[in-house]
């Protein structure tokens, strides 16, 4: 009996043994998750109740040269319309008599739009002024959900617009300053985190932790003059209004350091209107930066200054001019078919003969025309620090199919293409004495490692600086020299030189036969402050000493006035 | 019997003790576990910690009442519930609601009501009076394969619910009564080495439906970390993020935020210990540890085999059932639906394991004092 029972008891302990075995390993196991490994699996909780949200960082601003703002970011609100808050028709009602006005929409039309969304979400209005949108929270209509964001803006309106350019919904730069300067502009979005539940849904009152901080944008600061691109902007447009042109192109720029002061072209897009689908996305483009040209007549500066450059001409040289040159097969004759007899290389800007041109580009020779067209920058990208620039085109005596009528053309520019910022640019050396400047637009931007500055840069010596000194002197007697000539500027000595070519550029960026009519003018002839390019295209024959010229004329008194450049003759400035 | 004496009465406080104290910690975590889909507890009856309150409610009753009904009628009265029992299992199959794909319950006056969780007491209370009744003949062979058969019906019947995991536990609920009750141990050890030999059998035959995956993603639940493996991965990082004091009470992330599922039943433990950490698990260790002992002690003072046969039948099925379920929580143990005993919310397994524990209680009751063996 008493072996019995003692067996029975051998037996419970057993069993109790197997269970604390048991027992122990359950302990163990969960004595390591807990308190071994808790770190990783805190990690991965944290890892699964978090979601990722970019926060984007706020878009810096594009200034004007004295640190007036182009393009600016400001707060706004996206409008949201809770459908489910609407579901009744009185709520719905009510809430749409407030929300509709505020954003410009009808309160049918908004119920209607809004029942018919799926998300449950509906966007009524994406970047609401800031103030409009606390305005309407303070209303707090039924329904409404207001998310705050950014809204891209122009304090200066449609100024610059094709320079400018913009940016995406998304707050990218799409094109212009905010495309090719947008890693500045843009700055670093950060994240946040958000407790989300099982199926990724955020929780409307779950935690929030910051991640990555947003660093925001820098602010890039231009060369470009808001005034002095407001006087351009609007004598270009007025002069396409008077004269009928399809389109034009001014840039002004400062001689001495290349710095552009402004860059206006037409047609080009409203940024006030600006719509994202517009099928001709060539409005888009900055023109006097991309689109190529002949420079005609204006050619004829480089082609003269490389002439007496190399010795080979003076001013006052003189040739037998009989109305037309012989090169090989092709007759070559002034552009309104005169024979002017002797005339002086002066006279043949004076009066822009092509066959002075050629004749002085047969002294000169092919070789050294080319080497001289080089230096002068034609055929190279300015690098101005824009995208989109091309390099423009010059078909030298290396090339193959290259024949001497190309040079005779090539002498008073045509058969030439280049940008109308690379013209401007290779003109302004010959009145900086010779010293060709890299155009600039950005003087300043910041960067995360500071600010960070552009200045002026010399390229290269295109002439001796006597010569450029003798080009701008004829220059100045093209406009002065001329009975009526039409740049003639009230109060100022000026110098330029116009050009008429065909092969116009429409809106939809391909190029006619029309006329493309051109002046490049400077001033004070004294000391030159201002350099100018205004270029037009037409679909009829319309010459650049008539169009263009007198765009020089009008705009050139404003923009000395607005430098504090005093008048060489006072009396005649008022 | 006219040497019979009076019971003892004794009543174990302290086996009381811990199944309350266990339902109660069952409650708390419901309560936690069903925030996400019951906001707050007004909800009244329809909430699952009223209901399962009222569950533990009617199952206090049972084991108080059974406590004072002598555990001996259950002799005569066992094989009538056995049989009972098995028709209960039998209905199920065909009749039977089902939930992920398995019958498991059949509705009774509006409740649902789990004959496997029947079953399981009442295979103990059979068991240990075919052992009691053969106590003389525990060498023979055909006491052993009958004792086998025993516990192999119900065992069979649910693994085609399919339940593997309640099968489970009838199997090793026979294996602790019959180690008790002094079976030869050339028997024992024979039927092992089957066993193990069968075993790569059975793996082949559970290789084909679900399982095979159950299987393999118990291996590397990172396969399917959105599918199949997703519980046991959510159930590991809840208990791992609950580190040393857990997250606070209805402040874990994983419960809270819908990562765990089926968290106030088969994944009760990951909520208890996220929210309350190593210190809560331990907690809940000890109080079965509590339960064991007392329940061990019972059957080291019963009158009689079958009593002392039932006390250990009743622990064995209730720990088995703790660790099969904590095993599953923690990635020992492949998955497997098995609640944790007085804890995972449900009123079939809460109500029979408070009356088991009645039945229990009666045994230390319903002893004979010392006069009759002096």
């Amino acid at each position: 009996m008493f072996g019995l029972r003692g067996r029975m008891h051998a037996r419970l302990i057993a069993l109790a043994g197997v269970f604390a075995v048991a027992g122990l390993l359950l302990a163990a196991r969960v004595a390591y998750i807990q308190l071994v490994d808790d770190a990783r699996y805190k990690a991965e909780a944290r890892n699964e109740h978090y979601g990722q949200q970019v926060v984007r960082a706020a878009r810096g601003a594009i200034l004007d040269r004295n640190g007036f703002p182009l393009a600016t970011t400001v707060n706004a609100y996206d409008v949201y319309i809770n459908r489910a808050d609407w579901a009744d028709d009185a709520a719905a009602l009510k809430g749409a008599a407030v929300i509709a006005p505020a954003i410009g929409r009808q309160p049918a039309e908004l119920i209607g739009a809004v029942r018919k969304d799926k998300t449950g979400l509906y966007l009524a209005y994406s970047a609401l002024d800031f103030d409009k949108g606390t305005a309407l929270q303070a209303a707090k209509p039924v329904g409404l959900r207001l998310v705050e964001t950014t809204r891209r803006q122009y304090p200066e309106g449609d100024l610059a617009s094709n320079l400018l350019g913009f940016v995406g919904r998304d707050h990218t730069g799409l094109t212009g300053i905010e495309l090719d300067f947008d890693k500045e502009l843009g700055g670093t979005p950060g994240t946040i985190y958000f407790e989300r539940d099982s199926i990724g849904n955020r929780l409307s009152l779950g935690a929030e932790r910051p991640g990555q901080k947003a660093t925001p944008g820098g602010n890039v600061r231009l060369t470009i003059d808001r005034y002095i691109q407001r006087l351009v902007e609007s004598e270009l447009d007025q002069q396409i209004a008077r004269t009928g042109a399809l389109g034009g192109t001014i840039i002004v720029m400062q001689p001495k350091t290349g710095a552009v002061m402004a860059m206006a072209s037409r047609p080009g897009f409203k940024l006030s209107q600006l719509d994202l689908n517009d099928p001709n996305q060539a409005l888009f483009r900055n023109r006097a930066v991309t689109d190529v040209y002949e420079p005609g007549s204006v050619f004829k500066l480089v082609t003269a200054a490389t002439a007496i450059d190399l010795g080979v001409v003076t001013p006052n040289s003189t040739y037998n001019d009989t109305g037309y040159a012989q090169i090989g097969t092709s007759t070559i004759r002034n552009w309104d078919y005169s024979a002017n007899g002797t005339t002086t290389v002066t006279q043949i800007l004076q009066r822009s003969l092509n066959t002075g041109a050629v004749w002085m580009s047969g002294l000169v020779g092919a070789d050294k025309f080319y080497a001289s067209v080089k230096k002068f920058g034609i055929g190279d990208a300015t690098g101005v620090g824009l995208s989109g620039e091309p390099d423009g085109l010059v078909r030298t005596n290396a090339d193959p199919n290259w024949s001497p009528v190309d040079l005779a053309t090539n002498s008073f520019g045509q058969g030439i293409a280049a940008t109308p910022l690379q013209v401007l640019t290779a003109i302004n050396s010959l009145v900086n004495g010779g010293k060709l400047m890299r155009p600039y637009i950005v003087q300043e931007m910041d960067t995360p490692g500071g600010a960070k500055t552009f200045g002026p840069q010399l390229v290269r010596q295109t002439v001796k600086p006597e010569t450029a000194a003798q080009v701008a002197d004829m220059m100045n007697q093209v406009v002065e020299g001329v009975a009526g000539e039409q740049a003639q500027t009230k109060g100022y000595h000026v110098g330029g030189k116009t050009g008429t070519t065909t092969g116009a550029t429409l809106a939809d960026g391909t190029v006619h036969n029309g006329n493309i009519a051109s002046f490049v003018g400077f001033g004070p002839v004294r000391d030159p402050q201002m350099i100018m390019l205004v270029k037009l295209d037409y679909m009829n024959d319309v010459l650049g000493g008539q169009a263009a010229a007198p765009v020089f004329r009008d705009l050139a008194p404003a923009i000395f006035a607005y430098l504090g450049v005093a008048p060489d003759d006072p009396s005649a400035a008022r | 019997m006219n040497l019979r004496t009076a019971p003892t009465r004794e009543f174990d406080y302290l086996l009381l003790l811990s199944a309350l104290a266990l339902t109660a910690y069952g409650a708390l975590l419901i309560y936690s576990g069903s925030l996400t889909t019951y906001g707050s507890p007004s909800a009244a009856f329809s909430h699952p910690v009223s209901r399962q309150l009222a569950f533990a409610a009617i199952g206090l009753v049972a084991m108080l009442v059974l406590s004072r009904v002598d555990y001996r009628i259950f002799g005569p009265l066992s094989l009538t519930l056995y049989v009972v029992s098995v028709a209960g299992l039998l209905f199920v199959l065909f009749a039977g609601g089902s939930a992920y794909g398995s019958r498991r319950w059949i509705v009774i006056g509006g409740t649902q009501v789990q004959p496997s969780e029947i079953a399981k007491v009442c295979t103990v209370i059979m068991l240990a009076k075919f052992f009691d009744d053969n106590e003389g003949r525990m060498q023979s062979l055909r006491v052993f394969v009958t004792s086998i058969a025993i516990a192999a019906l119900p065992a069979a019947l649910i693994i085609i619910e399919p339940d593997l995991g309640s099968s489970a536990v009838f199997v090793v609920m026979w294996f602790g009564m019959a180690m008790l009750a002094g079976v030869r141990r050339l028997h024992i050890v024979s039927l092992t080495a089957l066993i193990v030999a069968l075993t790569p059998f059975a793996v082949l035959a559970a290789a084909q439906g679900y399982q095979k995956d159950r299987l393999s993603i118990w291996l590397d639940p990172g396969k399917d970390p959105l599918g199949t493996g997703f519980n046991i991965l959510q159930a590991e990082i809840s208990i791992g993020s609950g580190g040393l004091l857990g997250q606070g009470f209805t402040r874990g992330t994983q419960t809270q935020l819908d990562y765990l599922r089926t968290q106030t039943t088969d994944y009760i433990f990951s909520v208890g210990a996220e929210e309350l950490g190593f210190i809560g698990a331990m907690l809940l260790f000890s109080l079965f540890v509590l339960m064991l002992f007392r329940c061990l002690r019972v059957a080291g003072h019963a009158d009689d085999a079958f009593g002392r046969l039932i006390a250990v039948g009743v622990v064995t099925f209730i720990l088995f059932q703790v660790f099969v379920n904590i095993g599953v929580n923690i990635r020992l143990v492949p998955v497997t639906g098995v609640p944790l005993p007085f804890v995972s919310q449900g009123g079939s397994s809460l109500i029979t394991l408070l009356a088991a524990l009645g039945i229990v209680q009666s045994i230390l009751g319903h002893r004979r004092k010392r006069g009759r063996r002096a």
